[in-house]
């Protein structure tokens, strides 16, 4: 079991549909206020379609390279919650390309590189208080949530055999739901199971910024069928924690993500 | 009856004859006349002869003897014939196999991608993170870098609608900085033969900003009359002045294969072009030209390289290498060795600002000439939403030379 050598290249190609949840407070609430439970979610479709590409280029030294993009799609809202206030959502695009170099050795790996976050929104066009709306629209770069970003992924134990995984903007991962996590996965014959784990980022424990870096707190459990040169499989994955928009009751529907993945090797 | 005896009869006569015959036999043992032989003068030649040839024969003994010890060479022979035999089909076969690999070596498909590998022999652990001792290229060198781009003076406008409201002014600035290492320190300490000791310089400096009139405006809102008065801005003008920033500072580390950490202190030091001193009462004065900051701070630097210099590598740097030392204080970036001569690096900021940069270099001899491209993503300003790509834009340039 434990003879795997580095595979000359591997691609893959990943999609999910989830929601995006837009917490708000109730002002008109009276109890909640301290404790938070005057908040709550509505939610919105979100699709994630990432690819990504491996390739060893010194087998002496056991080096490989890659590049990745995800785009996280998401789509507009807006609802009347209470009294005339309205909670909307603008139609937002993530996209992240990322490049990584690394090392894969058979007990271990370690991959670091680069990502880039990219957030576009649609904005109403900018405007003087004295001068008339023309209503006009457009995409533009949100640079306030926009970053540049290390991305790393440790493998620790051989990958034919049961091994944990540390990454951050790598492997199968939705910028919003799942950007730094723990993945362990099972290889038992021909199936494949995993458990992802997703966690805050370091500053979402210090401080709360609008402007700053953020990701949710989710749970992703995969399956997939590992052929000769193919991996084909699915995912279930559970909302924990709304880090991005924040705190609030969120519908158990609304927490879960669909996801399919396929990889080939050569 | 009769018959059987007389055969009997005549078969004892028989016997009795020849027993009776043998008796009857006498040797008669006749005296042999035998010549006496005389001692001659021939004889003892003979003698002599004798001792000759027992000579010869003792020494065809020992030379029976001598060959006896020697190997046999009709039976040995055939053992080491076999031997070299062995030997030289052995060389025969492996000249056949490096040569089969040779012929391999030069069929195979530059396109590795397409081939399938074969399983090579895991190495332990232990044998895997020996690694890490190597040694690295131990090289001594300098750097020399220069760049330009738009210095952004950041503020809020409240005539804007919505929650956009940051506007900015923009001056040129350009940045200049010289680094030397020395690696290989084992004629001061002997057991510092990958130890990495150096200094890094930086010298930055913005234009001044000049000042811009916001009109007054005149708003409705709800049904409620606004009125926003005339502003300028930057309203302080040391703010507005030039200013320019000089880091020193030094470093030490280690230089390994796959891995090389320097860990030093930069000293920041700020001032600006003071040109007049305003004062309560309406009056000004002739300001004292440049004047240092109270900006004056002390940070750690910081250099991280993992994977080998000469191969694909990431590396981290905080106030190291060709950094700005205003805009791009920690940056980071993988490179990838093209060619012989051509190398790229691609990567961006993380502090002050968030950008994406390329960077080709072109390499001659122990010479390296990089140019840097990119763009900033994010000021990491409250108030800058939106800006022009073009004032977005940075260019450096920079040399290397290692020996």
């Amino acid at each position: 079991m434990i003879t795997a050598s580095l595979s000359a290249g591997e691609l893959e190609i990943y999609s999910e549909y989830g929601s995006y949840n837009i917490s708000y407070e109730d002002e008109n609430q009276i109890t909640g206020h301290k404790t938070g439970t005057n908040r709550y979610s509505i939610p919105t479709d979100m699709i994630t379609l990432g690819a990504w590409y491996k390739s060893s280029f010194d087998e002496d030294y056991n080096e490989v390279w890659g590049i990745g993009i995800v785009n996280n799609k998401i789509f507009e809202t807006f609802q009347e919650v209470y009294g005339g206030k309205t909670v909307e959502q603008n139609k937002k695009d993530i996209l992240v390309p990322y490049i990584f170099i690394g090392k894969d050795c058979h007990y271990w790996a370690l991959e670091v590189g680069v990502s880039w976050y990219f957030t576009t929104e649609v904005r109403p066009e900018r405007r003087y208080l004295d001068e008339v709306d023309t209503g006009k629209e457009s995409w533009g770069l949100t640079r306030s949530e926009s970053h540049t970003i290390p991305n790393f992924e440790i493998r620790i134990l051989p990958k034919d055999w049961f091994h944990i995984k540390l990454f951050m903007s790598r492997g199968e991962f939705s910028p919003i739901d799942s950007l730094l996590g723990i993945n362990f996965t099972l290889p038992r014959k021909k199936l494949v199971y995993a458990l992802e784990v997703s966690l805050l980022l370091p500053k979402q424990y210090l401080y709360d910024d609008l402007e700053q870096l953020k990701s949710n707190q989710r749970i992703k459990f995969s399956l997939a069928y590992n052929g000769k040169s193919f991996k084909a499989g699915g995912s279930l994955g559970i909302l924990i924690k709304n880090g991005v928009t924040g705190k609030g009751s969120i519908g158990f529907l609304n927490t879960l993500s669909l996801g399919t993945n396929i990889s080939l090797k050569w | 009856m009769k018959k059987l005896l007389m055969l009997f009869v005549i078969l004892s006569i028989s016997l009795f004859a020849e027993d009776t015959k043998k008796e009857d036999v006498k040797t008669v043992v006749t005296p042999i006349k035998t010549t006496e032989v005389k001692k001659d003068a021939s004889s003892d030649k003979k003698e002599a002869l004798t001792t000759d040839q027992k000579e010869k024969k003792e020494e065809k003994k020992e030379e029976v003897k001598k060959d006896a010890k020697k190997p046999n060479y009709s039976f040995f022979k055939k053992k080491t014939e076999k031997k070299t035999e062995k030997k030289t089909e052995k060389t025969v076969v492996t000249k056949r196999k490096t040569r089969k690999k040779e012929i391999k070596k030069s069929t195979i498909r530059h396109n590795s991608y397409f081939v399938t590998k074969k399983k090579k022999k895991e190495k332990s652990l232990s044998e895997q993170l020996s690694w890490l001792g190597k040694k690295g290229l131990r090289k001594d060198g300098f750097l020399v870098f220069g760049g330009m781009h738009q210095h952004l003076y950041t503020y809020t406008d409240r005539r804007y609608s919505g929650y956009d409201q940051g506007d900015y002014i923009k001056s040129q600035a350009f940045l200049l900085g010289l680094e030397y290492w020395q690696t290989d320190l084992s004629s001061v300490v002997p057991s510092f033969k990958d130890v990495k000791f150096g200094s890094t310089f930086a010298f930055y400096n913005r234009a001044e900003f000049k000042s811009r009139k916001l009109d007054a405006i005149d708003y409705t809102e709800w049904g409620t009359d606004y009125h926003i008065d005339e502003e300028t801005v930057p309203d302080d003008k040391d703010e507005a002045a030039g200013h320019s920033w000089i880091n020193i500072g030094f470093f030490a580390g280690i230089d390994k294969k796959w891995l090389a950490f320097d860990l030093g202190l930069t000293l920041s030091v700020s001032m600006y072009d003071e040109k007049t001193r305003e004062y309560k009462d309406g009056t000004t004065r002739e300001g004292r030209g440049y004047t240092y900051d109270d900006d004056k701070t002390i940070y750690p630097n910081l250099h991280i390289r993992l994977g080998r210099e000469e191969s694909a590598h990431f590396v981290f740097n905080v106030l190291r290498e060709d950094y700005d030392p205003i805009y791009g204080v920690i940056n980071m970036y993988v490179y990838f060795p093209m060619s012989s001569f051509f190398s790229l690096a691609v990567g961006g900021y993380t502090y002050q600002t968030d950008a994406i940069f390329i960077q080709p270099a072109l390499k001659f001899g122990n010479f390296k000439t990089a140019l840097k491209l990119g763009t900033v993503i994010n000021y990491q300003d409250n108030h800058l939403e939106k800006v022009g790509i073009a004032d977005t834009l940075f260019a450096n340039l920079s040399v290397k030379y290692e020996w």
